[in-house]
């Protein structure tokens, strides 16, 4: 794997970039519309902007990173995650709600310096990061007038607005707006999942949605070599037609992500495993990702994504065994990358696309609710929790959304170096999680 | 004499490309048997086949699903995959490859999805209703879509009531099935939907929709600019009445078959004359074929998503797969039908050359070359290294480009396999 050969591959990709628009102008639709860069609107819904815009990153002294070298890690966690069960109020409406599925006191997880919520216990793998002051959690996200459809809800997230005109995800738009066309095809990677964030006008992610599946494998009792040979002869010389010539730079991008993904998985142990169609673990993904970012390929942005969060019945023993999987999994890239130059220079994020309603089901579940939890880790994070439950003042039965998502969008854009309000359509509320010195 | 003439008419390379174009892009492409016939007859009696199977005497394949399999009230989760590879093996054996491919069209168009419709006989029944309808009048089809059980679960519609109306299926009725964004206000959508309140899916019905009238809102509403919408064939008539349905229906249908960058002025014209031809979709299938074989300029390629593409080349190699596994790769690929990733589709275009589709794709090429039979012509083709006849069994009878020839040439003769698991994954296959 060389870098260099990324590099030698920029002659041509303006071929690959014109008919990547005329792609996602199919794609807009068939009134023939391009694709929007932008919201371009002003936001509607989300309570909480505020007037001040977001301000500039400046270029911080000491050993804090520059924002044009950070990557933003985000855990995809598909479903709904239950809000109410991960982040728990000292309230004794709690567990009324929940007389099955509520988690027993003497199991909860105390937060050091908050009197009044607790943590799951499966998520014990990131307390020493909450003690170190750099995990924080927001409570109460989501978007204000949300429905309780995960197709919606993910395209609002993904979108980064409800505005359904909006054709790009959140990530993609700033993909586009910070390309300078001389990048690796990794500078976006979606892992253990697609991820409509990063679907850009221009910038093409690499996707692996299943790392044990992502090879190209011989039929039996064929030459293996032989086929690596006209495989190679399929795209040399890349055509004139640029058609032929953008299929083409894909085979040859996935032969070079192929190679690259085998590396990772031999080197130091990270093995890839299989969770068949859930894709794989998050801590295996994100053991990826590690690796990955570790090969120093201009890597910004990773999406891990995991799904089963949808609890409508036995959530107890579903929910304690992704959350472990998300808390073990952050705890460890976190952990692999602590004592490597990388270690100022990645912030990992949650998302889910709903919580769930306060009052269990008669499955021992819980059905589709409002407002979510979410956590922002890293060294450039500021600890603590932001905002809380308040079981007083329930949205329908739901955990009200008071924190807009784009509030948490517009940290974690702001870590990557902006621009936020560009890409967002608006300013939003400072949620105040990321260090001073970096805002 | 004249016979003579008419087959060297028939064989030359201008007919061949266009008879194995309409085939690949309004059909799963020609088996080797079908091909020399469908040369020899020419483009203009291959559309009729296409479009008209009934009046030309094309024999319809029976019914893929067997209701005894799937009617049952907690189908275990391995019977959607089942329902996936019946119909996927339908695609295959349907001598009405135009009909078949209507039905993948209405598919991807007016969207449902097993994943949340969860009972794949409610998905099978929706398959059922585009395959009878989809070649019939618009306004019948948007009725039994609209009313649809799988529909009315995707889309909500059974929960919606007059009380507490769902806007979902109304929105999308209007924005992603009938009229694009832009043509309706939000006072459309929140009129359509209590318009078409009243219906419902219930497991207790057999799957059948039922209409409840204390659901519904039987208030009349001003809806696209028409009063007295209070009911699912008012909502329909008004869409049908708006300018914009005619071409948007067109340049959805004409994208997928001619290409993406079919000018606009062209839709406009074919939706208009879809429109005041009183919606019949026959004709508008006709007329883009016809297109396909007058307007060559007009006709671009088009990135074949890995559904479509698989089809094609079980068809033209005779590979023997177990629908299941078929069905496991078209997963890791990305589109397996009853399974859309959302209300807008599939992606399609530069989307079906992300990496994880680039590797699933050469993966189902080689299975698809280990289970061709070494005596089928693509095999003694492939074996043989005629490069020619190969690319015209796959459907390019125009040949393979010269750096796909070069890559096969290099592989050698005696090595089928290899040679068709690189050909199908090729450029020319796969930009078809």
């Amino acid at each position: 794997m060389d870098r260099r050969r990324f590099l030698a591959g920029v002659s041509v990709a303006g071929v690959s970039t014109a008919i990547g628009l005329a792609g996602w102008q199919q794609l807009a639709g068939q009134d023939g519309s391009t694709g929007t860069a932008g919201p371009g609107t002003t936001p509607t819904t989300g309570a909480p902007t505020t007037t001040t815009p977001a301000l500039p990153v400046p270029e911080s002294g000491g050993s804090e990173s520059s924002s044009g070298d950070r990557i933003l890690v985000v855990v995809q966690m598909n479903g709904g995650n239950d809000a109410l069960n991960t982040l728990i109020p000292v309230d004794g409406r709690y567990r009324d709600s929940r007389p099955t599925i509520a988690i027993p006191e003497d199991e909860q997880l105390v937060l050091g310096g908050v009197p009044d919520h607790t943590l799951h216990p499966a998520l014990e793998a990131l307390l020493p990061y909450w003690d170190d002051g750099t995990l924080a959690a927001v409570a109460g996200v989501g978007f204000e007038g949300a429905g309780r459809s995960h197709f919606e809800a993910m395209d609002w997230w993904f979108r980064g607005s409800p505005d359904p005109s909006v054709t790009t995800g959140w990530l993609g738009r700033w993909l586009d707006l910070t390309d300078e066309g001389d990048d690796s095809p990794f500078r976006s990677v979606a892992l253990g999942g697609g991820a409509p964030a990063l679907r850009g006008s221009v910038s093409v992610p690499t996707v692996v949605t299943s790392p044990t599946a992502f090879s190209f494998r011989a039929p039996r009792g064929s030459d293996r070599r032989v086929l690596e040979v006209a495989r190679a002869a399929l795209v040399d010389p890349i055509s004139t037609d640029p058609w032929i010539a953008t299929a083409q730079l894909a085979q040859q991008r996935t032969a070079d992500a192929v190679e690259l993904f085998a590396s990772l998985g031999s080197g130091d142990g990270a093995p890839v495993t299989d969770r068949g169609r859930r894709g794989s673990s998050v801590a295996d993904s994100l053991a990826t990702a590690a690796a990955l970012i570790e090969e120093d390929l201009g890597t910004r942005v990773i999406i891990v994504s995991t799904s089963g969060f949808d609890t409508h019945s036995n959530q107890p023993d579903t929910q304690a065994a992704l959350l472990g999987d998300v808390a073990t999994g952050v705890a460890g890239f976190l952990d692999s990358l602590a004592t490597t130059e990388w270690a100022d220079r990645v912030m990992v994020m949650t998302t889910s696309e709903f919580g769930r309603r306060v009052r269990e089901n008669g499955s021992g579940g819980t059905d589709h609710g409002r407002a979510g939890v979410h956590f922002l880790a890293g060294a450039g994070v500021e600890g603590g929790l932001v905002g809380g439950w308040d079981l007083g003042s329930l949205t329908d039965g739901d955990l009200t959304p008071n924190t807009d998502v784009r509030a948490m969008y517009s940290a974690a854009l702001t870590w990557l170096g902006g621009p936020v309000e560009e890409v967002l359509g608006g300013s939003y509320e400072d949620l105040g999680v990321l260090r001073r010195t970096l805002v | 004499m004249v016979k003579l003439s008419f087959r060297r008419q028939a064989t030359d390379i201008g007919t061949r490309s266009q008879v194995a174009l309409i085939h690949r892009r309004a059909g799963f492409g020609l088996t080797p048997g079908e091909r020399a016939d469908a040369y020899s007859r020419g483009p203009a009696v291959e559309i009729d086949r296409l479009v008209e199977p009934e009046v030309n005497g094309v024999a319809r394949a029976s019914d893929p699903w067997d209701d005894a399999t799937y009617a049952i009230r907690r189908p275990p989760p391995e019977l959607k995959a089942s329902a996936v590879a019946d119909w996927l093996f339908n695609m295959i054996v349907n001598p009405r490859q135009g009909e078949e491919w209507m039905t993948w069209f209405w598919h991807g168009h007016l969207v449902s999805s097993l994943n949340k419709v969860r009972h794949p006989m409610l998905m099978i029944n929706q398959i059922r209703m585009f395959t009878r309808m989809g070649l019939g009048d618009l306004r019948s089809l948007l009725i039994s879509t609209t009313t649809d059980p799988a529909m009315l679960v995707y889309l909500d519609g059974g929960d919606s009531t007059g009380e507490s109306p769902n806007e979902n299926y109304a929105r999308e009725l209007m924005e992603l099935f009938a009229l694009g964004i832009g043509n309706y206000t939000e006072a459309d959508v929140q009129a359509g939907a209590r318009a078409l309140t009243g219906w419902v899916s219930r497991p207790r019905d057999q799957y059948e929709a039922r209409f409840l009238p204390r659901r519904h809102d039987p208030e009349p509403q001003t809806y696209l600019g028409h009063t007295d919408v209070n009911d699912v064939e008012s909502v329909i008539d008004a869409v049908l009445d708006h300018p914009a349905c005619g071409p948007f229906i067109a340049r959805s249908m004409a994208g997928a078959i001619l290409g993406s960058s079919v000018p606009t002025e062209v839709t406009d014209q074919l939706g208009r004359e879809f429109a005041s031809g009183g919606y019949e979709i026959r004709p508008l299938f006709r007329a883009i074929l016809e297109l396909a074989v007058e307007r060559p300029d007009v006709v671009t390629p088009v990135i074949q998503g890995p559904l479509p593409w698989l089809v094609q080349a079980l068809r033209s190699t005779g590979a023997a797969w177990e629908g299941e596994a078929a069905v496991r790769g078209l997963h890791l690929a990305g589109q397996v039908p009853l399974g859309p990733p959302s209300v807008a589709g599939w992606p399609g275009g530069t989307a079906w050359l992300a990496s994880y589709v680039v590797t699933a794709r050469f993966n189902l090429a080689a299975g698809v070359a280990a289970l061709t039979p070494p005596d089928s012509p693509a095999a003694l083709a492939a074996d043989a290294l005629e490069l020619g006849e190969l690319a015209d069994i796959l459907g390019r009878p125009e040949g393979f480009t010269e750096t796909t020839s070069g890559a096969l040439a290099g592989i050698g003769a005696g090595k089928p396999t290899e040679v068709l698991t690189i050909a199908l994954s090729s450029p020319d296959i796969v930009v078809g």
